[in-house]
This record gives structure tokens, C-alpha cells and sequence, in this order.
């Protein structure tokens, strides 16, 4: 017999709950939030824990217990009136569905009331229902796998990758007038996926991710060393694996940079890339600091500087991904490193913006900075 | 009902690093007290570059290299700052094959070893015990101790001596 993870336990303590308020005829009062139904930006840990705080309020309640259900779903179930700690709640998951730069689901769709013994029934439903499993029209896309990436590598190998590439401009927000930094060159992935593979997770394994971008950078790599595609080029960042530095597109890309922007191209590195071949990581910048490149670390998270030591990367910039609860993380990270160093990716938030100003960072990315710099550049002409 | 410590979960480090929020997600699905969460696939670049005791692993497998005992010094000193701030007693140090990966181990404090050559240590004491050594060799002692079933170990005539070299199956007295 399999043993039972926690939640399940919980999930089987509730429903007896349940089932006792029924067969008792006793009031009791319960909420279910569906963490499960948060998208993706909000799933992190933090998320996870601001969730559970906050439900607190109810906690306060006369018989209040909390359980964490499969899912994962939370539950309180309470004795008596509860309007006040009610309203606290709302408040507290607005203010953690406000954390996201994409749109959020409504409350109206994650959080459940039930009056028991009357909705008794209801709420044994709702338990008995997903968590498990997802419900099918939540089911996720699956993942990549080896047979579909040897069918999307082959279709890469036809396809003219020029209208997957993207540029974003990186924004200086200084002191003086708002400036453009670099361009930030990649290859959208979310467009190659609809145009390619649609209704599959490209990011959803791992290792075959890895490959597909290797090859996309070799791609990448021919596209910008190929005749005429850098003459007009200003600075820019390109997105890169550490195993693509060292390889013959690299070389010949690096051949045909014009001397103007020697020096002023930065290879942007991902953090799983440098742990699974950390040696190569080290030959890779070595060799990319010999020829005038910078290098930058993608996807810096304060959780993710907790695991890796930045003072032994040697990175020259770190690209942080902004979320509102940022500010209240950023400590331990600007002890570290200087603001100067970070490059903030606002998304869609002005107030990633004013924040970053507040703290010395002067490198932004998204539609925020570029409303910013528009703002400031329209004001100084 | 599994006993404390009876499962390691072996999670590449690679794997964790490159989605934070679902190895959280996997680290909550694996809170009973049979589980141990176990990181692997760190090699000494890797572990100098990273503060794994972030991830709050219980072990961490850290694949022997014989270039460890030669590292120059910026890196000696990156590693032996990350085996510190982990702590050698959550380290086990993999694919130590050989004596050097024995003595550099133990001097950097790591009590926990997984490869080839403390297995053969193992089998030498085990047959300079054994009754029966008369009629096995070396490799087959060896061989015989890592089979996970009976016809693997066919042809040893004390089993409990192999026995002897894996952890007690029942839970130990409270």
C-alpha cells in the first residue's frame, strides 16, 4: 500500500470534518483557495508562503484550523462570525494577485465559501474533485520530448529564423537623459513554439531544452555573423549557452563583429547552464573576456543568488526579473553587488521603475522603461 | 509505514537550479521523515560557484576528480569556503575510486564515501573474515555485494557478511 504524503492526510482530516458537521447538524463556516489555479508567476515559494499568511486572520477564529490540501489548495475551517478577518483576507490575496506582471485570475475563481452543514455536501465535492490531478482544462502542456525535438530541429532546419528574432532595448534611466543601453537580441521561443510546436511545454525538460537553444544559438550566431547584419548594429545583449561560446559559429560571429562594438556586446548566460558544466563556464568567460565581451547571468532571482555565489561568477551584469515582492528581497542581493551591476526587467510595472531608481539601478528592460525613457526623453526635447 | 531516512531523493543540482519553484513544488511532496533530499551531479566547479545549502538539501553528492588535490589557488579556495558553508558533514563524496579521493576527502572533513575503492576495502576486510574466502576472488565479493537480488549473489556461501556492508532494513530501536 502506498503511504499517503501530508495533504492527502488532510485532505482525508477535512473531509471527515466535514462529513462530522453534516451527520452533527453543526455550523461551521470554511474557505478553500485554489493556489493550484495562481499562474505561474505567482507559484514560487514566497508565493506559496504569502498564500498561507494570508489566511492568518482566520486562524484568529473560534475552532479555525488550517489544511493543506493536494493541489496544492488551502483550507480554513471555522466556528462563528468572521466578517472582519474575512475582509482582511481579501485584501491580503488582492495584494499577492497584484504581484504578477501577467494578467491574474479573479479571486472570484480561486477562493470558495462554504456554510456548513448546508454546503457540506458542495465542499466534499470540491475536495474530491482535481487536486490529483488537474482538472483537463487546466492540464499543462506536456514537456518536450526527444522525438518531438528531433521533428522541431528539423523544421528549425528548413525554417528562415529571421522572423523569430526579437530585439528589446535596455534602457540607462541615470541621472543625466534616458539613454539605450543595448539592444537585447534573442530568438522568441514563444513565437517559434505557436508557429511550430503548438501545445507543447519547450521549457518542460530540462536537459532537451538545453539542445534546442544550443541549436538556436548557432542560428542565432550565423544570423548576426552573416553579411551586412551588424554594419548599422549598435550595442547589444545576446542570450547565449556557455557551450555556444566556445563553438566554430561563435568564432566566426566573433571574426565578423565590426571593430565599433568590440567591447560593447554582452553574452547574457543562464544559471542551469553554468551549473551543469561549470568548468565550461569557466574556459567560456575566460575566453569571452579575452576577445572585449561582458557577460551577464539571465534570470537572477533572489532566490536564485541565494544558491549561487555571485562573488565567484564574476558576472558584470545581472539581469533580475522584477516582482512587487522584490523590494522586500533585494537586501542580501544589493549588499552584494553593486546596483550598477543590475539590469531590471520591469515588465509591465512602473513602480518596478521607481523602485529601481530609488536603489542606484540604472539598467531597465520592458515596456515600463521604455514608457519611462519615452517620458523623459519627450520631456527633455 | 517507511522508517526514517529510508529514501534518498536524488535530485540533479542542475535540475533544481534551472526551475527553482518546482523543486520547491517536488521539495513539499517529499516532508515525510522517510525521505532524504540528496543533490546531485556537483562537480568541484560547480560546488565552488554555488551556495547549495540554500536549497537545504541533507546530502550532497560531490563527484571525486583527481584535479582537486592540484587546484590552483582562487579555485582551492572557492571550494573549501562552499564545503565549509555546507558543511562536510552533508557531503558525500562520489565516484571516489581511488585512495587520493579517500585521504583529500577526509582531510577536507567529509565522512561519507560512494565508489569503487572503499567497496573493494570493504571486500578485502570482508574476506579476510570470511570462512569461505577460499574460493572467491576479489571482484566477485565485490560484485556479489552490489547485487540487489539473490542470483546475483550466487556462489557466496555467507550472505550475511555481504549484508554486513548495507544499512540495517528495520528501523533502529527508538
Amino acid at each position: 500500500m502506498t503511504a499517503r504524503t501530508p495533504d492527502q492526510l488532510a485532505r482525508e482530516r477535512l473531509a471527515a470534518l466535514v462529513a462530522d458537521c453534516l451527520a452533527a447538524g453543526v455550523a461551521r463556516q470554511a474557505l478553500l483557495f485554489r493556489v493550484d489555479r495562481l499562474p505561474p508567476s505567482l507559484a514560487r515559494p514566497h508565493h506559496q508562503r504569502l498564500a498561507e499568511a494570508a489566511l492568518a486572520p482566520l486562524l484568529a477564529c473560534a475552532r479555525a484550523e488550517l489544511f493543506q490540501l493536494p493541489g496544492p489548495r488551502l483550507a480554513v475551517v471555522w466556528r462563528g462570525d468572521a466578517e472582519a478577518a474575512l475582509l482582511d483576507v481579501v485584501d491580503s490575496l488582492e495584494h499577492l494577485l497584484a504581484d504578477t506582471p501577467v494578467a491574474a485570475p479573479s479571486l472570484r475563481d480561486l477562493v470558495f465559501l462554504y456554510d456548513l452543514p448546508e454546503a457540506g455536501d458542495l465542499l466534499l465535492d470540491a475536495l474530491a474533485d482535481g487536486g490529483d490531478a488537474a482538472d483537463a482544462a487546466d492540464a499543462p502542456d506536456p514537456p518536450l520530448d526527444p522525438a518531438s525535438l528531433l521533428l522541431l530541429e528539423a523544421a528549425l532546419a528548413q525554417a528562415d529564423l529571421a522572423r523569430f528574432a526579437r530585439r528589446e532595448t535596455i534602457w540607462r534611466l541615470g541621472p543625466g537623459a534616458a539613454s539605450a543601453a543595448w539592444d537585447h537580441r534573442t530568438l522568441s521561443l514563444a513565437a517559434l513554439r505557436a508557429e511550430l510546436m503548438p501545445g507543447c511545454d519547450l521549457a518542460g525538460d530540462t536537459w532537451l531544452l538545453r539542445r534546442l537553444t544550443r541549436t538556436l544559438d548557432r542560428r542565432a550566431l550565423a544570423l548576426l555573423a552573416s553579411a551586412g547584419e551588424l554594419a548599422a548594429a549598435g550595442p547589444f545583449v545576446i542570450d547565449l549557452n556557455v557551450s555556444s561560446v566556445l563553438g566554430a559559429e561563435f568564432l566566426r560571429f566573433d571574426a565578423a563583429l565590426p571593430a565599433c562594438l568590440r567591447g560593447r556586446v554582452v553574452l547574457a548566460l543562464c544559471p542551469a547552464d553554468i551549473i551543469a558544466d561549470a568548468a565550461a563556464f569557466g574556459f567560456a568567460t575566460g575566453f569571452a573576456r579575452a576577445r572585449h565581451y561582458r557577460v551577464m547571468l539571465r534570470d537572477a532571482t533572489p532566490e536564485l543568488l541565494a544558491v549561487l555565489w555571485t562573488p565567484a561568477l564574476g558576472m558584470d551584469y545581472l539581469a533580475v526579473p522584477w516582482t512587487p515582492a522584490l523590494p522586500g528581497q533585494a537586501g542580501p542581493v544589493l549588499d552584494i553587488i553593486p546596483a550598477e551591476s543590475l539590469v531590471l526587467g520591469a515588465g509591465e510595472d512602473r513602480d518596478a521603475v521607481g523602485w529601481g531608481r530609488s536603489v542606484g539601478i540604472q539598467l531597465f528592460q520592458g515596456p515600463a522603461a521604455d514608457r519611462a525613457s519615452l517620458g523623459e526623453r519627450a520631456t527633455a526635447a | 509505514m517507511l522508517p526514517p531516512d529510508a529514501i534518498g531523493v536524488e535530485v540533479r543540482f542542475m535540475e533544481a537550479v534551472a526551475d527553482l519553484s518546482r523543486f520547491a513544488q517536488a521539495c513539499r511532496g517529499c516532508v515525510t521523515p522517510a525521505f532524504r533530499l540528496v543533490l546531485d551531479g556537483v562537480d568541484h566547479a560547480a560546488l565552488s560557484l554555488a551556495r547549495p545549502g540554500a536549497l537545504d538539501p541533507d546530502l550532497l553528492k560531490l563527484d571525486w576528480s583527481p584535479r582537486m588535490t592540484g587546484l590552483p589557488g582562487r579555485e582551492r579556495r572557492l571550494l573549501a569556503q562552499s564545503i565549509t558553508a555546507l558543511g562536510p558533514g552533508r557531503i558525500v563524496l562520489h565516484r571516489a575510486e581511488t585512495e587520493a579521493a579517500l585521504v583529500w576527502g577526509r582531510a577536507h572533513g567529509i565522512e561519507r564515501f560512494q565508489g569503487r575503492h572503499v567497496d573493494a576495502m570493504l571486500a578485502a576486510a570482508r574476506l579476510s573474515d570470511c570462512r569461505f574466502a577460499g574460493g572467491c576472488s576479489l571482484r566477485q565479493c565485490i560484485d556479489r555485494a552490489a547485487a540487489t537480488g539473490p542470483a546475483g549473489r550466487a556462489g557466496c556461501r555467507d550472505p550475511a557478511l555481504l549484508d554486513a556492508a548495507h544499512p540495517d532494513p528495520q528501523p533502529g530501536p527508538a
